[in-house]
């Protein structure tokens, strides 16, 4: 389990940096698809709540350092979506459009709502009130209609798949 | 079995509560120096990879850029055609040749016409989320950038506030844009002398918004008056323009009036960004 933490963390992390600069071209009023959430969601959900939380944590500890947001802030935010999505581990059967699209609606739902609340406990206001937003329903949108393709893509990546043997033992 | 999935279960929830307990000590102690170190520290670490990304992005494209009009070129029927075209090519790439000299020339320009002493610096990157308002440019600790000094931009000619530095690394930094809810710029009408409060409305509001302006300035105030900086506050110098008036809003029952600011520069089209070098 330990090794595909530790990938998949990495790639999250790439996909966090990649977000920075790369996917700002396929930016939609400014607002990029989270492929980290999306990725973060399929891996949770392959393997189970403990490798699923501990990835978030990671990934969120890098969106930390590349952003203004408080140090902490995605990591709280990661670890929940990532503990959440992989209680649907083994409960869920994944067809290759619906499915991604309904898992990562309601997902991208969740990080809206840990987000405000985080925000309204912590006093971050530019989060506070970032589910009504606009830009949170375009995310919404251009992360779920993305899922479809991202999860049959992330099928192929092997470490991910050996995962899914190790952590039934 | 079951006893085993008790286990299993057990030790994730342990493992999430401890995670949880993590990030909500960091979130707690983020305004603490010591955690603003590590932070930084970690900046300057992950802006290695942004650094690389962006070299490597640009690399991509301008290899697909190659690729494709080897592709055109190939497709040319006559040899004639074939040279003309590449010389239309040939000229296509001074005129951008041209178009990059003038813009750096106005760079250049901008940055010794500029009153206050500067550093140039390119954005290598933005937030990796929606919620956060991040701009990271290419200079850091070892190109004398420090925390809170001024940014701004130059667009059509026109010099324009972006925000300040918030954290610096090595050899990148974290610029808080103006239109984010935490920056806060005491400013002034350059026409009317009247004072105020700049402050953000956060990620996806291009506008800033000017509050705690006295009341009885309402007649004064046209449509279109320009803000800048007051200096009033330690961070910016004064002069510096922000925006334009785009709105007034003045209730009967408040002393002071809130203006609607468009800032001067469009932040969706920035390349290079002139940190103003202050001293302590």
């Amino acid at each position: 389990m330990t090794q595909s933490v530790i990938i998949t963390t990495a790639i999250l992390a790439g996909l966090a940096v990649i977000k920075t600069n790369l996917l700002q071209a396929i930016a939609i009023g400014g607002v990029t698809p989270d492929l980290v959430l999306i990725v973060l969601t399929y891996y949770a959900q392959k393997t189970g709540s403990m490798p699923g939380q501990i990835a978030g944590f990671g990934a969120g500890i890098v969106e930390d350092l590349l952003s203004v947001s408080p140090l902490g802030f995605h990591a709280l935010v990661r670890t929940i979506i990532g503990f959440l999505a992989g209680l649907t581990h083994n409960k869920m059967f994944l067809d290759p459009i619906f499915m991604p699209i309904i898992a990562v609606l309601v997902v991208t739902l969740f990080k809206g709502v840990i987000a405000s609340l985080t925000g309204s406990i912590f006093g971050i206001d530019s989060v506070r009130a970032s589910l009504v937003s606009s830009r949170f329903l375009i995310e919404l949108a251009y992360n779920s209609l993305l899922a479809p393709l991202l999860f049959a893509l992330l099928g192929l990546i092997g470490p991910l798949h050996r995962t899914e043997r190790t952590s039934s033992l | 079995m079951s006893v085993r999935n008790s286990v299993g279960g057990h030790r994730t929830g342990v493992v999430f509560g401890v995670l949880i307990v993590l990030s909500v000590l960091l979130l707690s102690l983020s305004s603490n120096r010591g955690s603003f170190r590590v932070k930084t520290a970690g900046l300057s670490v992950v802006s290695t990879f942004q650094g690389a990304f962006k070299s490597t992005a640009d690399f991509l494209s301008s290899t697909v850029t190659s690729v494709r009009e080897l592709g055109r070129l190939r497709s040319d029927y006559s040899a004639l055609l074939e040279r003309v075209r590449h010389y239309e090519g040939m000229e296509s790439d001074i005129a951008e040749l041209q178009h990059e000299v003038s813009q750096l020339r106005e760079i250049l320009g901008f940055s010794q016409a500029l009153q206050y002493r500067n550093v140039p610096a390119q954005i290598i990157g933005k937030d990796p989320g929606n919620l956060f308002s991040t701009i990271t440019i290419d200079k850091g600790r070892l190109d004398g950038m420090r925390q809170n000094m001024p940014v701004v931009a130059v667009q059509d000619g026109e010099p324009g506030l972006v925000g300040k530095i918030y954290s610096v690394g090595r050899r990148s930094s974290q610029v808080l844009p103006i239109f984010d809810t935490g920056n806060y710029v005491a400013a002034r009408l350059q026409d009317s002398r009247y004072e105020g409060l700049v402050s953000g409305q956060g990620t996806g509001h291009r506008s800033v918004t000017m509050r705690y302006v006295n009341a009885q300035a309402r007649n004064e105030i046209q449509y279109g008056d320009l803000v800048i900086t007051s200096g009033m506050n330690s961070i910016y110098p004064k002069g510096i323009h922000i925006g334009v008036v785009e709105s007034i809003q003045a209730r009967p029952y408040e002393t002071s009036l809130e203006l609607t600011v468009r800032p001067i520069v469009d932040f969706s089209r920035m390349e290079y960004l002139f940190v103003i070098v202050t001293e302590d």
